[in-house]
């Protein structure tokens, strides 16, 4: 059982090495900012089958949101990846944007919060009328 | 428990060596490898976790082993050069039932998904293991070992060697191996194809050491070159934090028992297909590659929306 936990010290000193290397090497995806596009064909390919033509974008470029009538899809920034969820447009619209910032509060386990840069007013006029 | 000769044991040292190699020709652009850093952290965090996770549960799965192993219907010597060249097929059928079933029961879903859960694909995520495999029964897949009288220590140094064996096809570094390899082994290629979620890759390649059983079994799927692989689950998770990485998919399954209506329902929950739900609402890899099938032209992909 020592050797066990021995080993254990070991190896999560080595992981602490490890991902110190991985920060060092600078080797994450480059992730310049997303046109609508790229946006678009993100967001298509968790749902599927959509017209998506009305596209907001954040004011960085990591992530946007697209409108399905009373429901608004996220894509949103995970490190250096993305990812993509489904909430209520009521839920969206009643966040506030703070410090050019809107949090949002997924409430799924697996998905607790998604961030979006904000400038302008939220929510965003173009999905206003997009149901 | 682990046997005196632990092949996964005297691995680490190795696993470790390897990843800091990749980490530094990446670096220098000598391989192609894609680490993150809070990424990286998770995969190799969940590798230790599921050593102490095996510890508790791996008392549980020997007894069991043991048991069966009374009633064995050969005496198969641990010896002989010819039961470890039975052994190494015998395993790898078994390994083989064991992730296709993992695929098709989202009570063993819940614990694999944890070696999928990353949109990366490097050495570290081979070491992103399960923290629950002990608990819902999925090892029951190598009883049928010692009925057939593989001595149990035999069972989990064959265990043990898959194991090590996968390891090294969790890269991007090897494009292909010789086309003779790449026939009857399980490749870093093969292996791509299964981490990814294209509808066309979804469910496939579940070979452990061999690719064999997928071409028999029709599970097979070539990485094509028009294809490339995004990496991750169908609904990827959306943020960094090891205990939300390592449950998941069993506070789902929770959430969905609560709300059940019927024991149907709570069934459905539990033993049926990952993403099944009472009215269709949601969606099974199943019915997300028929919905790709449907819309795919003649014309296969040529982009990578993902390379963005
Ligand atoms: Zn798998
Ligand atoms: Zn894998």
């Amino acid at each position: 059982m020592t050797a066990f936990w021995t080993q254990f010290a070991i190896s999560f000193a080595a992981i602490g090495l490890m991902i110190a290397l991985a920060a060092w090497a600078k080797i994450a995806r480059p992730q310049p900012a997303l046109t609508p596009d790229q946006a678009r064909k993100l967001i298509s390919l968790d749902f599927s089958g959509l017209d998506l033509d009305l596209v907001w974008m954040a004011d960085d470029g990591h992530g946007a949101i697209a409108r399905r009538g009373d429901q608004a899809l996220l894509l949103f920034a995970v490190g250096d990846s993305y990812a993509t969820r489904c909430v209520a447009w009521r839920t969206l619209s009643q966040v506030e944007a703070k410090a050019g910032q809107v949090r949002l509060n997924l409430n799924e386990f697996d998905a607790p919060k998604a961030q979006f840069a904000v400038s302008g007013a939220w929510p965003p006029s173009v999905l206003q009328g997009a149901a | 428990m682990r046997p005196s000769f632990d092949p996964v044991t005297l691995a680490v040292p190795l696993f470790i060596l390897t990843i800091v190699l990749e980490i530094v020709l990446a670096r220098f652009g000598k391989v192609k490898a894609v680490y993150e850093p809070k990424d990286t952290a998770m995969s190799l965090l969940m590798g230790l976790g599921s050593s102490v996770a095996g510890l508790l549960t791996g008392g549980l799965i020997l007894a069991a082993t043991i048991w069966v192993y009374q009633y064995r219907l050969f005496t198969i010597p641990m010896n002989a050069w010819w039961a470890w060249v039975a052994i190494l097929f015998a395993e790898d059928l078994a390994y083989y039932g064991f992730h296709r079933f993992s695929y098709e029961r989202r009570l063993w879903w819940a614990a694999h998904v944890n070696h999928h859960s990353s949109q990366h694909y490097n050495l570290a995520t081979a070491l992103r293991q399960s923290w629950t495999g002990g608990i819902n029964g999925a090892w029951v897949m190598w009883l049928p070992l010692s009925l057939l009288g593989f001595p149990p220590a035999m069972i989990l140094i064959q265990k043990g060697i898959s194991l090590v064996y996968q390891f090294w096809i969790h890269t991007e570094a090897v494009k292909r191996m010789p086309a003779w390899f790449e026939a009857v082994f399980n490749t870093p290629s093969h292996h791509r194809v299964h981490h990814a979620r294209n509808p066309r890759y979804l469910d496939r390649n579940y070979g452990g050491i061999l690719i064999i059983w997928d071409k028999m079994f029709g599970t097979f799927q070539p990485e094509l070159d028009v294809e490339p692989v995004r990496y991750g689950i169908v609904k990827n998770l959306g943020g960094f934090n090891l205990l939300r990485v390592a449950f998941h998919e069993w506070v789902g399954m929770g959430k969905d028992l609560l709300s059940a209506k019927s024991v149907r329902e709570a069934a459905g929950y539990v033993f049926g297909a990952p993403g099944w739900s009472p009215d269709g609402s949601r969606q099974t890899s199943d019915m997300i590659r028929k919905q790709w099938q449907d819309t795919q032209t003649a014309e296969p992909a040529k982009t990578d929306p993902a390379a963005v």
